[in-house]
């Protein structure tokens, strides 16, 4: 069991935050000790860290709120958030190609400019003009 | 015995790249020595083709593609490349 300090310094989420995802349930309701601190449990921490995730992909609260539905009882989870999470996932897997693709260029260019004489190619790239990925 | 196969050679550059030119001479020496009109080359510039490049799976230059297969990430010698060309286009 973590306290709300150990969490915030672990996750690097607020205490304000922390106590906004109770407020309004994207957490369960948190144990606490016998003088009120709030103490997290793993399971706890595991869904912050998911909500966290989420969050930096661009999901918002409430898609985040249904796909942990989903995510505590996938067999039994409505339609509605079956779907919500395939689309996601296909949404995923694009991100996860984007970054791919950008990933073998960077490593092209900085080859290309470890190898290079004169100049370097990855800075002619950010003058390329049909070159937007930048 | 040959096919009626084509070859295209790309030969995968960037600028400040010392070795470059000699792959560049290079395959121009082997496809005049086998004087076979199937085999045609050119010269790709890695930044102003970056998709392609990275489509290729290209990590540093030069490097030749071979019918849109990055066939040798570093060049090869002489007798290397002209055995791969012989082989492609069937001639025994």
């Amino acid at each position: 069991m973590q306290r709300i300090g150990q969490v915030v310094a672990t996750l690097c989420i607020s205490a304000d935050t922390l106590r906004y995802y109770e407020k309004i349930g994207l957490i369960p309701e948190v144990s606490r000790t016998s003088g009120g601190v709030r103490l997290y449990s793993e399971q706890d921490l595991s869904r912050l860290r998911f909500i966290r995730r989420a969050q930096k992909i661009g999901f918002c609260l409430e898609e985040i709120a249904s796909l942990l539905t989903f995510r505590e009882d996938p067999q039994n989870a409505k339609a509605q958030v079956r779907q919500l999470a395939h689309q996601k996932l296909t949404e995923v897997e694009d991100h996860i190609a984007e970054l791919s693709t950008l990933r073998d260029e960077l490593r092209l260019l900085t080859g290309l400019c470890r190898a290079s004489s004169e100049g370097c190619p990855i800075l002619e790239s950010f003058d390329e003009g049909n070159n937007t990925r930048f | 015995m040959t096919s009626n196969a084509l070859v295209e050679i790309e030969v995968l550059t960037g600028s400040g790249c010392g070795h470059c030119q000699s792959a560049l001479g290079l395959v121009r020496e082997v496809i005049e020595e086998l004087g076979d009109d199937r085999v045609h080359y050119r010269e790709v510039n890695v930044v102003a083709e970056i998709d392609y490049a990275v489509s290729l799976g290209l990590l540093r230059t030069p490097a030749l593609a071979l019918n849109g297969e990055l066939v040798f990430p570093v060049p090869p010698n002489k007798a290397e490349l002209r055995q791969t060309l012989t082989e492609m286009l069937g001639i025994h």
